[in-house]
């Protein structure tokens, strides 16, 4: 049964179409990225994913069930800002984190947080941005979940930090659970991913694994994408 | 889940409440030390106008608790629910219900904790030898008096009181929510529209609350209010109103959480 499922969904904002017949599904076990320009709707489909919107019409499954309490309980999503009550320390938040998520490996994220160097009774409000970053993306990780949406987890750090925080998905992620990445970074998670999805307005305009279309297009994805995204004919 | 919730909840609002409400019990002590000490002396007009602005100070740490208490609900529901913390907290494996009620419990916790605090201080600024000997004299006589009006139901009288109070308090944090959540639904202006929104449900809950007033003045009315009434006949009739005002506030509360729950279900929209 695929991970993550959605069926002609559709969702609207105002006049807006912000998703347009999307038909997509996820097996267990894979590393995608969602990638597409601003815009495109990439934090939509994440957002009703994990039931922070209602399609307009349509649906979308986590594990053949509806957004709810129980799909909650397998998704770790790691939005796009920083999400964390910036008043606790970082031990308060590991202690949050084990009181409502039974698959929240205390250890490991602790572990983890020490090699950063982060001192566990420091508020969060009291860290840089990235680190801030790295924290979130710490609690998210450590979590044994069957799948994990990761919403623009580079954007707007510097390049030592992508390559920690890419280093911390594959490392700590469940080997049997699916990985999302939304991103518009492609040529740092290339590498990492064992599939794509090509987002543009609303619609899937591509979806295959990395091999396939390195052998089929003769490009990488990143290439490909700069190809079908461009912004100006020449 | 909501016992969770509700200690996290506590654990954030505590920061805050609590300093404030051991300020107040100790400027209570503070002016009860300090009228002692000027009970029985004669002091220069400084040591009088400090006493004064000891006094003030004390009233406005009262009041500010109230008001402190109602800002932190407000701030607590739109920042943790509708801001960004919105992200982590409809992302935890509980439901809208929990999250509501987590903010709501809390809130109604509070709001006690203030009016016992504010009393017990004013208790302590005014304490003279005595005087609890004297509160408890009233209390009994107070339980020795509904006993004329209610008869065997006075216990009953009480228990609809403390749900009246309840509900009241409730019936406040929703009259809050449920113009947030509707306000929190647009793109843009969340926060212009959660005030517009107060006071369009403000409006038509005034518009509603008149005419059912109307309808209780028109059965208090009936009563023929020129004949003499016997005690059991006058506790009977203040016990329909209380009972007639908590059945409408918790219609109205009914409805007003109705509208905060089906507003985050159906229209979350963080941004």
């Amino acid at each position: 049964m695929p991970i993550l499922e959605c069926k002609a969904l559709f969702k609207r904002y105002g006049s807006v179409q912000a998703l347009k017949n999307v038909g997509l599904a996820i097996e267990p076990g894979h590393i995608v990225g969602l990638l597409g320009p601003n815009g495109s709707g990439k934090t939509t489909l994440i957002k009703l994913a994990n039931g922070l919107l209602q399609p307009t019409s349509g649906e979308i499954l986590i594990a053949g069930e509806k957004p709810s309490v129980a799909t909650k309980k397998i998704v770790s999503y790691l939005p796009e800002r920083i999400a964390l009550p910036e008043h606790l320390t970082v031990k308060q938040l590991l202690g949050f984190f084990g009181d409502f998520y039974a698959d929240f490996n205390r250890e490991a994220a602790g572990h983890m947080l020490s090699q950063l160097q982060i001192a566990p009774d420091q508020p969060l409000k009291q860290l840089s941005k990235g680190t801030k970053e790295k924290v979130q993306l710490i609690l998210v990780m450590s979590r044994a979940a069957k799948l994990y949406l990761l919403d623009e987890p580079i954007g707007g750090v510097d390049p030592a930090t992508r390559d920690y925080i890419l280093h911390t998905i594959i490392s700590n992620y469940n080997p049997e659970a699916s990985v999302i990445i939304s991103t518009h970074l492609i040529a740092d998670v290339e590498s990492v991913l064992d599939e794509v999805v090509f987002l543009n307005r609303g619609e899937i305009t591509l979806h295959e694994s990395v091999d396939n279309i390195r052998q089929t297009h003769g490009k990488s994805v990143d290439a490909l994408f700069r190809e079908v995204f461009k912004c100006w004919e020449n | 889940m909501l016992g969770k919730l509700m200690k996290h909840e506590c654990k954030a609002t505590s920061r805050l409440m609590a300093p404030l409400l051991l300020v107040v019990l100790g400027l209570g002590l503070v002016v009860r030390v300090y009228d002692g000490i000027l009970k029985n002396a004669d002091y220069a007009w400084i040591i009088e106008t400090l006493h004064g602005l000891l006094i003030f100070a004390f009233v406005i740490a009262l009041i500010a608790a109230v008001v402190c208490a109602v800002v932190l609900m407000v701030q607590r529901f739109s920042k943790n629910l509708m801001g960004d913390e919105g992200y982590l907290m409809f992302t935890l494996p509980v439901s809208d219900h929990a999250l509501i009620f987590s903010k709501l419990l809390v809130s109604v916790i509070w709001f006690l904790a203030v009016i016992a605090v504010d009393l017990l201080a004013v208790l302590i600024a005014v304490y003279e030898k005595g005087m609890m000997h004297d509160i408890a004299d009233f209390f009994a006589a107070t339980w020795r008096a509904l006993q004329n009006y209610y008869l065997a139901a006075r216990g009953w009288v009480v228990v609809e009181l403390v749900l009246l109070l309840l509900v009241s308090l409730a019936l406040s944090c929703l009259q809050f929510y449920a113009p947030i959540a509707i306000g929190h639904s647009f793109a843009k202006r969340k926060g212009l529209l959660s005030v517009v929104f107060f006071f369009v449900l403000q409006f038509i809950q005034q518009t509603i609350a008149t005419g059912l007033l109307a309808k209780l003045v028109e059965k208090i009315f009936l009563w023929n209010v020129t004949e003499p009434y016997t005690a059991v006949q006058v506790g009977g009739h203040t016990q329909w109103v209380i009972l007639w005002t908590l059945g409408c506030e918790v219609i109205l509360a009914g409805i007003l959480y109705l509208i905060t729950w089906l507003m985050m279900k159906k229209r979350l929209n963080l941004a």
